[in-house]
Formats: structure tokens, sequence, C-alpha cells
């Protein structure tokens, strides 16, 4: 017995694993806290200390030491709002509010837009650019953002302090949402703080089944069908136009389940420890206008940037014209929230755009019939509006696919990979492989990867270098994807398809008809689960459990929000 | 606040099953379909759960111990014996045998595994029969999803290298299409790294099953192979590449999977 082993499993921080409400690790320490919880919940010192605790232990084991950051944050923003309370005049609110939320943005800034900032400044002055090595610590789009509000609701005298720093850590840390959402408001979040834990009956098996529902659709749908939705979206020309377009609907799904799924076992969670953080996803694929995909999408931020961006920008108050354009500008920097990179500003401004012209046309589109065939269109049209700006969302620049390609072939043979960029074409440099017969294996994948890269090997002492030119941006990669759909489309692959990828082709149908089943049915379901038996409880549990180690591919595949 | 507990029993109970699982082994199956084992039991044992590894220094180890010998340059009976992915290769090798001068007999068992070879005689009958003075052995493709394969797997490993005893050999690792269970460390540490060609870091194109590299791609894969045995492996024989490709099979002795 290594009782190190198990100390650094349970407590230990492993980069390439970054801990997972659908990881075994997280099943043995929950099953811990939550025995400790439900013994000491109505001790509210012990409680709070308890899961601020567990909370720093979850965030180290999914970011290391960039905890501290996370406790800075906390530190900071707890002080900046008694700070700005009890500042008399108005001028030194606002002052302090600015210096907080130039700290809170300029962390985010830094971890997050440094590199994007610096190629795309080297991209006008055309000079050569190597990315700083900065490591996005996961979860710090969502606590910036909850602790924002926080601040800002401090500022509006909309919310009062903390009692103490307690409270403020334990909303901030709240493990359930802390490393991917929902992101919950202060003024939400903090009165359930404030009050003694109740641990409903009803909400016990609720929450369960959450995370159940959670499970499902992450580590079951979306996990398994990324898997050849990721070979498309790595090398589309090589793929028919049927092939491309299954592979963006199996995205549309994929990121759906992903995203909600998560979401979901993170609500279950609390909910099983008496919080509530809301809904996160509404069957946003059921939307019949893109402003309705934006009110069931993403909640939690589309709220956040509504109430915190759009309306301090002016809303609708001041015009049409600037009603547009606060759409717009809301949308392009929730696009930007996403990452740093211009694809997701085009898909945050294209749906900024959509919801303009949507704002726009709404009192003619109020005059339509509401009947089947009107309905059938708007949600087709809206269905598809989504789907195609998902394409530029998950689109991978070629340089992006090729170096995660060395890096895997690097990690296989127990080397490293380093990208360089530099003017004009994009160098990856690998250390000298020490199986030389090997070397030249690794040229072939890198043609495989894309169409148009012109590779050159280069060996000096000790590293070898590839040089890859002409590498395809994400735009080119999309535009390529949509290409082959309008282009390449033949409905003779459909029953190869099918026949080959029929596992995939089963998810897919289960993941959207579990989407497309009116909400009432979902209800039915989960009240039919409270109240079955105890025994027919625990064997759905166990078969869930069983289907997910049956569906685990080799490599688990990561949680996408966690990029954000 | 009962509830919760009933919750965490029911964590626990299904923690519990998986573990009792995991230990066990029986290998539950639904339809054809394997019900998969978690690695509880690898991760309670200390089994490293990456096959690279604890094998890794293993590797090493035997890589100091063994030595190359000096190249034979007599002409060779070559005995390649293994599963399907053999399709792909004896022809090329057919080709090399013919230019350097060997001769060759090719037996292909279809789907078969190393438990297929451990639990009978055809390595050794074959063996017996042709006499071969170097073998090749292709066998792993089968196998490559295997869980705890070691425990299941590695006394057939030990077995042929019994019925190989003393003949030169190369053992030729299954071409990857996914990472595998641990087959090819497996047959790595039992063989060591001068018995080995490590198929699996090679890229293929592939026919449409997915698995089985193309003719073009399988003829390339020979020619790895070819230039690893002629310099690489501990009883070095002589492989020069031929000018020529034919494509007629050699003669095949094909046996069926067991039912």
């Amino acid at each position: 017995m290594n009782l190190q082993r198990y100390i650094d499993f349970l407590f230990g921080y492993d980069k390439s694993s970054p801990m997972m409400f659908n990881s075994g690790v997280f099943l043995i320490l929950f099953v811990f806290f939550i025995a400790i919880y439900a013994l000491i919940h109505k001790n509210k010192i012990s409680v709070t200390i308890f899961v601020i605790a567990f909370g720093l232990l979850f965030y180290y084991k999914s970011s290391g030491w960039y905890l501290w950051v996370l406790i800075f944050t906390t530190f900071a923003d707890y002080s900046f709002a008694i700070i700005i309370t009890k500042a008399k005049q108005q001028i030194y609110k606002r002052l302090f509010l600015i210096i907080s939320l130039c700290i809170s943005f300029g962390l985010l800034f830094h971890f997050k837009y440094t590199n994007f900032l610096l190629l795309n400044f080297h991209a006008i002055t055309g000079t050569n650019f190597q990315p700083l090595d900065i490591f996005l610590p996961i979860g710090v789009s969502f606590y910036t953002f909850q602790s924002v509000s926080y601040i800002l609701e401090i500022y509006w005298e909309r919310l009062k302090p903390t009692r103490n720093i307690l409270d403020y850590a334990f909303f901030i840390t709240f493990f359930p949402q802390l490393v991917a959402g929902p992101i919950v408001k202060a003024n939400y979040f903090l009165p359930q703080v404030a009050k003694p834990i109740t641990i409903k009956k009803e909400d016990v098996y609720a929450g369960l089944w959450m995370v159940m529902i959670g499970l499902f659709k992450k580590a079951i749908i979306a996990d398994y069908i990324s898997q050849y939705n990721d070979l498309v979206f790595a090398n589309p020309s090589q793929y028919s136009g049927f092939e491309n377009l299954m592979a963006v609907y199996g995205y549309t799904l994929q990121i759906y389940c992903d995203f909600s799924g998560y979401s979901d076992m993170a609500i279950g969670i609390a909910m099983i420890m008496g919080f509530d953080l809301g809904i996160n996803f509404n069957f946003p694929y059921q939307s019949k206008n893109i402003t309705d995909f934006w009110r069931r999408w993403h909640i939690s931020l589309s709220s956040w940037l509504r109430e915190y961006l759009y309306i301090p920008l002016g809303g609708n108050k001041k015009g049409k014209v600037r009603t547009y354009i606060n759409l717009f500008l809301t949308m392009f920097l929730g696009g930007l929230w996403h990452g740093a990179s211009w694809k997701f500003v085009f898909w945050g401004a294209w749906h900024g755009i959509g919801l303009a012209i949507h704002k726009a046309t709404k009192k003619v589109l109020d005059k339509v019939p509401n009947r089947l065939p009107t309905n059938a269109i708007s949600w087709f049209v809206t269905f598809h509006f989504v789907v195609f700006l998902w394409i530029f969302f998950r689109a991978n620049d070629l340089n992006h696919e090729v170096y995660k390609h060395v890096e895997d072939i690097a990690i296989n043979k127990r080397t490293e990979a380093k990208i360089v960029h530099s003017k004009g074409h994009n160098t990856l440099i690998v250390s000298m492989f020490r199986n030389d017969i090997l070397v030249d294996t690794i040229k072939q994948p890198l043609a495989e990867t894309g169409n148009n890269l012109r590779i050159k090997k280069e060996v000096t002492a000790g590293t070898e270098t590839i040089i890859v030119n002409q590498v395809e941006d994400a735009f080119h990669v999309a535009w390529s994807i949509v290409g082959n759909i309008t282009t390449d489309m033949d409905f003779a692959y459909a029953f190869p398809f099918l026949k080959v990828r029929y596992l995939w082709v089963i998810l897919l149908v289960i993941g959207f008809a579990m989407h497309s089943t009116p909400g009432n049915w979902n209800l039915k379901i989960k009240e039919s689960y409270i109240k079955s038996p105890y025994l027919l409880k625990l064997i759905v549990f166990v078969i869930l459990v069983q289907l997910v180690i049956q569906f685990k591919s080799a490599d688990v595949q990561p949680f996408i929000y966690f990029q954000f | 606040m009962n509830l919760i507990w009933k919750v965490i029993g029911m964590l626990i109970v299904t923690a519990a099953i998986l573990t009792i699982y995991s230990f066990s082994d029986y290998e539950a199956r639904i339809g054809g379909v394997i019900i998969k084992k978690t690695k509880i039991r690898e991760f309670i044992l200390g089994i490293p759960d990456d096959p690279y590894g604890k094998s890794i220094t293993r590797r090493d180890t035997v890589n100091k111990v063994q030595k190359q010998e000096p190249m034979d340059t007599t002409s060779q009976r070559i005995m390649i014996i293994g599963d399907s992915m053999l399709e792909g290769l004896m022809l090329r090798l057919k080709d090399y045998t013919a230019f350097n001068h060997h001769d060759l007999r090719t037996i292909i068992w279809y789907s078969s595994t190393t438990d297929y070879f451990g639990n009978s005689d055809t390595l050794s009958y074959f063996i017996k029969q042709y006499k071969p003075t170097f073998i090749m052995l292709v066998v792993g493709a089968n196998e490559m999803f295997v869980s705890d394969i070691i425990r299941k797997r590695n006394k057939y490993v030990k077995k042929m290298l019994k019925d190989i005893d003393t003949i030169s050999y190369v053992w030729v690792g299954p071409p990857n299409w996914k990472e595998d269970t641990g087959i090819n460390d497996m047959i790595l540490n039992n063989v060591g790294p001068m018995h080995y060609f490590p198929s699996k870091n090679l890229n293929y194109k592939r026919f449409k099953d997915g698995a089985h590299p193309t003719h073009e791609s399988a003829s390339m894969w020979m020619d790895s192979i070819a230039s690893w045995v002629m310099n690489k492996s501990m009883k070095p024989i002589v492989l020069k590449m031929p000018l020529t490709k034919s494509k007629n099979s050699p003669n095949t002795t094909i046996l069926q999977p067991l039912r």
C-alpha cells in the first residue's frame, strides 16, 4: 500500500486531468464531503468554513496553485465592497469601483487575452511573435463575473456587503459552480448564504435526478459524439458534405449536452446541499427566434450580460439605433468572453446582429399567425442560424490542429513539443525522438492534417524543427466546412454512414429527442423517479454509472467550457 | 436529512459494486457486449494506469542487458505467423525474401490472439513442421482493448516464447488505431526491445474497417520492419529493400478463427 499515492490521488493536482464532476476522484471526495456536510450543516460557521475549504481543494485540483488568484480576488473584492460602502462621496465610490474592476478584469485580461493582443499587434506590425507561456486558470471567467456582479450591486446600493469574509468566500468558492458556472449573481446567491441551511426533502432526490441527467448528457452523449465531430473538424476536406453536415449537427448537440450537462450536475449538487443556483438552460434549440434562444441558452451569462452590460449601456431606453448598437456590443463582448480569438468575436457579433434584426422586425413578425407551419419555419430558421454559427465557434485553425497533433505524438514518445510563431509561417520545434527510426513518421500525420501544409524538416543538435507553411486559420476551416456541405452534398453517403456510425447516430437521435420533449414530460419523469422505491433509484443510478464507464473513451474528453 | 444518507448509501453501494466487479475474474456480457470494468483494482493494487509508466524503467533495464549479435548473412527459413494483419505484410515480405534469397512460410490464423496460441500447440506444430531459422510473430491486434491484460494474457505470451525457444524471432506489435490497454507493453516487457518492433507509433492509411492498413501502407510498414530487423534487432538478418514490388501472395496456410 502506498499511502503517498492515495494522498496524491485525492489531494494532488494533475494538470493533464483537472477534476470534474464525472471523475472517480470527485465521487470519492464527494462521499466524504456530503457525509460531513450532512452532519454539520446546521452549525453555520463550521459548515461555511468546511464548504470553503472543500471549494479551495476543488479549485486546487483543477488549477493548482492558481488557487492564490482566486483567494486574492476574493479578498480584494470583499475589501473593495466595504471601502465602496464606507466612502462618503460618490467620486470616491466610483474611484474604488474602477480600481476593483481594473483588478478583476485586469487579471482576466492577463490570463486570457495577453497572447491574443500580442498576436494581433505583431500581425499588424509584421514582426515575429512567440506566445507567452500563460496558463489560463480554470473558471477565471466565471468567478470574475461573479465577483464583478457583487461589486456592481454594492456600488449601485442594491446589496449590502456580506457580514463577514466567510460569507463572501462561500459565495465565490462554492464548488458546484466555481469552475464552470452557472454564473450566480451576488444578489441571487448571497441571501441564501445569509440564511440557515435547510435541506428540503424534495430537493435531495430532485438534485440527484439533475446530477444523473447531467452525467448522461455530458459523459455519455457529449463525450461519445465528440469523437467523430473532432475528426471532421480537424480535417473537413477529407470528408464528404454529408459527413461534414453530420459533424456540424453533432457539434450542435455536443456543446449543448456538454455545457448543460455540467450545469445540471452543478445545479443538482447545490440542490442536494440546500442551495438554488437557478436554471442555466431551458431547451434552447426549441427556440423560434434568436431572442428566445438567448433567453434559454446559458441563461446565467445572458442575464449577467443584460444586467451589467446591456442595461448600463442604455438598453432599449435610448432609441432604436442605440438599442441595436447596444445589442451588438453586448454580444460582441459576450463572444470575446468565450475566448481570445476572432472566431468567438465573429460568433458573438453575428448573434448580436441576429438579435438586432429580430428586434427591428419584431413588430412585423408578431403579426405572423401562430400556426404550425409558421412556427416550424421560425424554428427551422432560428435553429440553423445557431447551427451555422457553431461552425465558426468550433473550427480551430489548422495551426492549432497541427500543434495538437505534434503534441500528441511528442507525449506519446515522451518528449516535448514547443510552438514558435514567426513571421509568415509557424515553426514547430520538437525534441529529437529517442527512436530515430520513427522520426520521419511525424511528417505523415502532419501532412494528413491539412491540404495546404508545406512541411520541411530540419534537424539540428538535439532538436528537430518542423516548419509548417501556409497554415489555414479557423475561418478558412469553417468556410471549408460550409463549402463542403453546400457543394459536396450527396445523400448516398447516408446509408453507409448509418451502417458504420450507428451508435453515434443513435446517441444523436436520443440527445435531440431528450431536448425536444415538452417540459412537462421531463417534469413527470423526474417526479416518477423521485417517487420510485429506493431500490429502483439505486438500480437506475448503478446502470447510469456503468453506462458512463461503458461509453468512456480512451481519452476522456475535457469539458468544453473549461477553456472559457 | 435522512435522505442525504440515502444518497450517500447509493454512492457507496455503487462504488462497492464497481470495486467488486473490477476485482472479479468474471467478465459479464449482455448480448455479446462486454460489461467494462473500472480501473479501481489497478489503482488499489498499484498497477500503473499508464501503460508506459513502470515499464519504461524495465524496458531501459532490458536495453542495458541485451546486446545485439552480429548479422547472420546466411540464407534463412523465415516463418511469419499471426493474425489478419499478415495479409498486408506478407506481400511485401515475399519481395524481401525473394530478393535476399530467403525461404518464406506464411501462416495466417484469422482473429488469433495470444490465448489462441497459448492454449494450443499451433505454434510448436508449425515450428516442428517447417523448422524455421527466423520467426516473425504478428499477434496482438485483436487484443488491443482487453482489460486487465497482464493478468489475463501474460501467461500465453510466456508460453509462446517457450515454444519458440532459441530460434531467432521478432514480434511485430499491432498497428494501433487507438490507444491500447497494455498489449504493446506486455509483449515488450516479455521479449525486450530488440525482439520487439513497435508498430503503434507509425501512421497508416487504413481500409474502411479503420483497422487494417491498406496494401500500400502495409508495404511501407513492412519496409520499416525489415529495416529494423536488419539494423536494430537482436539477431539481425539480411533484409535489403527489393527493387520491385510483386502483386502475388506467397503460399499461405490459413487457419480459421475459433468458434
